[in-house]
């Protein structure tokens, strides 16, 4: 319930993993749902550092209230989990605040069964 | 997903805040009232957004169409307004304005509603949104449609329906503003799919067994392994796609979906007020928009429906709507309390 303040997410470490979920749209299509997962072991460090910065960025852009009055319009959950699935932190955001390149990573990544 | 430690700013929605501001312990009573305030303020930012001039003529439409270009900006540059009678020669700029112009005609010759606020308001879309955007939305002021991605979505302007479902949201804003959540987003969401198919049954002249009873035919590509992305008639049949799924929606309160995905299943459990209007159209016959329609516009426009209305008390408003209009016992009153019960929901 922190809206207009920023959390930043924490470092993110080898067992971290990034689960990208979109939500609404003119109708709820339950493949397209499912959450997107990005293992950070597979990352290198400069790329974990790439990825954090943008999960920063997003948090911020996350800190500006959504338009409440709208309908049909989609929205972003990003989560960091830790080794044990444990949700570290989390942000939501509107589609438009999303940043471009992490709504690339959410478009090149295909929905993915949780392990 | 468990043990959330950290929450940057989760959605909640305004009701909820209103309750906790009202309610709760003195930290989470300030949290919400600082974020009802940041609310508000951009609501005003948004509400004081520039619109055209509207319609002083009742019974006359004022259409605006912009393209954004296949960006994410709106509303982008003016391609159309009323008046320019020359098609386009662009699909999705000629079948929004269209669409628009057989929305508005609806309301007015079936309701004599003028325009989405019954005060003329400027009828604004914006087409081409965004880059293979595959989505459609109302943003509070005006209508947005993206292209689709060629791959799985056509243009959103393709269905007549959908550009109706997306006009229905301004209007519901303007008058019962069912809480986009749970069974009242899910009201919101069968109400505008409800209208969407009567302003399509209506442009085509159809009874309603000749009606599809769908919502947005035509959208998928022949790719994709479905017919539209709602049945109203039979909720839950209308796809079945490795990609996207199988269609979710229940058609009866003993499959209703508990979740708090899709704002509560406001997409989800909108299958059952949607099929319990198409049983009331089917056991009337003849034209949808003579008797059930009236009755469903009547209940949106019921002062007695709040914001967080449930579906049993929509369905005693429109029970009730059916008394004064046809008498209690008559057909039409009859039919409405069966077409609940067969979906399941409860009433008197």
């Amino acid at each position: 319930m922190n809206a207009g303040t920023e959390c930043q997410p924490p470092p993110l470490g080898i067992s971290s993993r990034l689960s990208l979920r979109r939500e609404g749209g003119i109708a709820h299509f339950p493949g397209l749902a499912q959450p997107r997962l990005v293992c950070c072991d597979r990352l290198g460090e400069a790329q974990r550092e790439r990825l954090w910065q943008l999960l920063a960025e997003a948090a911020r852009c996350a800190a500006a209230p959504m338009a409440t009055d709208a309908v049909d319009r989609r929205r972003f959950h990003l989560a960091i989990e830790d080794a044990e699935g444990r949700c570290q932190w989390s942000v939501e955001l509107d589609e438009q605040q999303m940043p471009g390149a992490l709504l690339r990573l959410w478009r090149d990544h295909k929905p993915l069964s949780r392990g | 997903m468990t043990d959330i430690q950290h929450v940057s700013r989760p959605f909640v929605p305004p009701y909820l805040l209103e309750r906790i501001a009202s309610g709760g312990s003195q930290r989470l009573r300030e949290c919400a009232r600082h974020t009802l305030l940041a609310d508000r303020q951009f609501r005003a930012r948004e509400g004081a957004a520039h619109l055209p001039q509207g319609s002083s003529a009742r019974g006359q439409v004022v259409r605006y169409i912009y393209s954004a270009g296949q960006r994410q900006e709106l509303p982008g540059r003016l391609v159309r307004r009323e008046g320019d009678e020359a098609e386009s020669g662009d699909a999705a700029i000629d079948e929004a304005y269209h669409g628009l112009g057989a929305t508005y005609r609806y309301f007015w010759e079936k309701h004599q509603r003028h325009s989405i606020d019954d005060r003329g308001m400027a009828l604004q879309a914006t087409v081409h949104f965004g880059r293979d955007y595959e989505n459609a939305f109302w943003d509070g002021t005006q209508m947005v449609f993206g292209d689709g991605d060629g791959e799985l979505f056509n243009r959103f302007t393709i269905a007549l329906d959908i550009i109706a479902h997306e006009l229905t949201h301004g209007v519901i804003q303007h008058e019962a503003d069912l809480v986009y959540a749970h069974q009242a987003g899910a009201l919101n969401e069968s109400l505008s799919d409800v209208f969407g198919s009567l302003v399509k049954q209506y442009r085509l002249g159809q009874r309603v067994e000749e009606a599809d009873w769908l919502i947005g035919a035509g959208l998928f590509t022949e790719r994709v392994a479905g017919r539209a992305l709602r049945s109203m008639a039979d909720p839950g049949s209308a796809y079945d796609d490795p990609l996207l799924g199988r269609d979710p929606q229940p058609g009866h309160m003993r499959d209703f979906v508990e979740t708090e995905d899709d704002n509560g299943g406001v997409h989800i459990n909108s299958g059952i007020p949607n099929r319990a209007f198409h049983r009331l159209a089917m056991a009337l016959g003849g034209h949808a928009w003579d008797v059930a329609g009236p009755l469903w516009y009547a209940t949106l426009l019921d002062e007695r429906l709040g914001r967080e209305s449930d579906f049993t008390a929509f369905a005693e408003l429109t029970l009730d709507n059916a008394g004064q209009r046809y008498g209690q016992g008559s057909r039409e009153w009859t039919a409405t309390r069966d077409a609940w019960r067969d979906v399941g929901v409860a009433v008197r």
